[in-house]
């Protein structure tokens, strides 16, 4: 089995995708991003390109991992887009996008659950094959994809064992890359019980896949 | 990690060009807007009942005293349910729920303190209901009330029905500048059934317009 640090882009604090990114030499996307939005809310119609190229990506991620369906969740990624539009106004000037942003797709989210969508509490890193392809670099050999995908199941499988405020606090923070005090806005709780419910996802986590990724997810909580 | 298909992007911008929006700019304007406009329909109001004529008797502190109190909680309660603080998600929803409930304690708690202190004022006119002053109340708040809410027109993904109630206990707060102004009663009883109850009406009125309209939902129109 390959080292565990492989995967864990995943778990990292500016989120699996964000962390290929980075090593694409992508770090600064936040302030472009909220610079974009702010261009945006006062009228910039072509800010909104560059919006869509900064964020449309973590929001699909963060989408497809709720609904495990790609056109349910391009759906939604359309339909967040169209609130942000909607909604570009009432954007605070200098405020961070991402959380905004976050919050809209998980409302619209819990729409659709309500409106007789299937259970969004559930939750999938998608296809192994498909997140290993994002890795910023490391060993492809076969054994090394094999031991990957096996690992990768049993994370998805450990996250689904978690109870579903706890993970939905640890995706936001960990995977997300969102503040303590903006998920605590966005799920209606405070920062001390966000840190908490992370905090136990870590530890479920850990309970669950054993002492090789341990020490990973203990830099985690 | 799923990829995106490259026609989605082309298909949201699209979709988001035949969204209807308006600009920062156009919407602080409308909001301002909102303020002057206001006022002069409670001052329309105040006229409309006799105005100062009404609160003949009642101690000239005691005008100064309420409006100045009443005019305190208002600006305060109204910038706690306005302004969004540096976070896109607005103010917390605990901070929101606080200005909810504490609007119209500390209106109460003002008044029966003022009432305790000097018990004269209580004395000047005989004890009413308040079988006016509530309506004038909600008639005065009506108009910034759905102002307000129009202007945040599926604007909360997070948390509108706290966000409605607060603005709902801030229009209230706001309308009673103007009928503490007009009503000379300052009876306990009378204070809480026509100045207090409506603030809590319009709360809940707030919540309810919250939920439906400040609200961010899909396929909703936007306001300005």
């Amino acid at each position: 089995m390959p080292s565990p640090q492989v995967f864990f882009p995943l778990f990292s604090s500016a989120g699996a995708l964000a962390g290929s990114m980075a090593d694409r030499g992508e770090q600064d996307w936040k302030p472009r991003a909220n610079a974009a939005m702010d261009r945006f809310a006062c009228g910039d119609q072509a800010a909104f390109g560059e919006l869509y190229d900064l964020l449309a990506p973590r929001l699909h991620a963060f989408l497809c991992r709720r609904t495990r369906d790609d056109a349910r969740a391009e759906d939604l990624l359309q339909q967040t887009f169209e609130r942000m539009c909607a909604a570009r106004a009432h954007f605070t000037a200098g405020a961070e996008v991402m959380p905004w942003a976050f919050a809209i797709a998980r409302r619209l989210l819990i729409d659709a659950v309500r409106r007789g969508g299937r259970d969004c509490a559930a939750v999938s890193l998608g296809d192994p094959a498909e997140v290993i392809d994002d890795r910023p670099s490391g060993d492809c050999s076969p054994a090394a994809v094999l031991g990957s995908r096996r690992l990768l199941r049993r994370i998805e499988e450990a996250l689904e064992q978690v109870s579903p405020n706890n993970r939905e606090a640890f995706e936001l923070v960990r995977l997300e890359g969102i503040s303590p005090a903006e998920a605590a806005q966005m799920l209606g709780t405070t920062v001390g019980n966000v840190r908490l419910r992370v905090f136990r996802a870590v530890e479920a986590l850990q309970e669950r896949l054993g002492p090789e990724v341990q020490e990973e997810l203990g830099e985690l909580a | 990690m799923s990829t995106l298909p490259p026609d989605i992007k082309s298909r949201i911008l699209l979709a988001a060009q035949a969204t209807p929006s308006t600009t920062r700019p156009t919407s602080r304007a409308y909001t301002w807007l909102v303020a002057p406009a206001s006022v002069i329909a409670a001052a329309s109001l105040f006229f409309a009942f006799d105005g100062t004529e009404h609160r003949i008797g009642q101690a000239s502190w005691y005008y100064v005293a309420t409006t100045v109190g009443w005019s305190a909680v208002a600006v305060l309660s109204m910038w706690g349910a306005l302004a969004r603080g540096r976070s896109a998600l607005g103010r917390p929803r605990a901070l929101l729920l606080a200005i909810t409930v504490a609007t119209p304690a500390v209106l109460f708690a003002f008044m029966f303190g003022l009432a305790l202190m000097r018990p004269e004022i209580t004395l000047v006119h005989p004890e009413k209901l308040g079988k006016v002053c509530l309506p004038l109340t909600l008639a005065g708040a009506a108009f910034p009330l759905v102002a307000l809410v129009l202007a945040r027109r599926g604007s909360d993904p997070v948390h509108p029905v706290a966000t409605g109630a607060a603005l709902g206990a801030a229009c209230g707060a706001s309308s009673g500048v103007m009928v503490e102004m007009w009503c000379p009663v300052a009876t306990a009883r009378h204070i809480a059934f026509g100045h207090i109850l409506p603030i809590i009406l319009l709360t809940l009125l707030g919540a309810v317009l919250g939920a439906r309209f400040i609200a961010m939902r899909p396929k909703t129109r936007q306001g300005p």
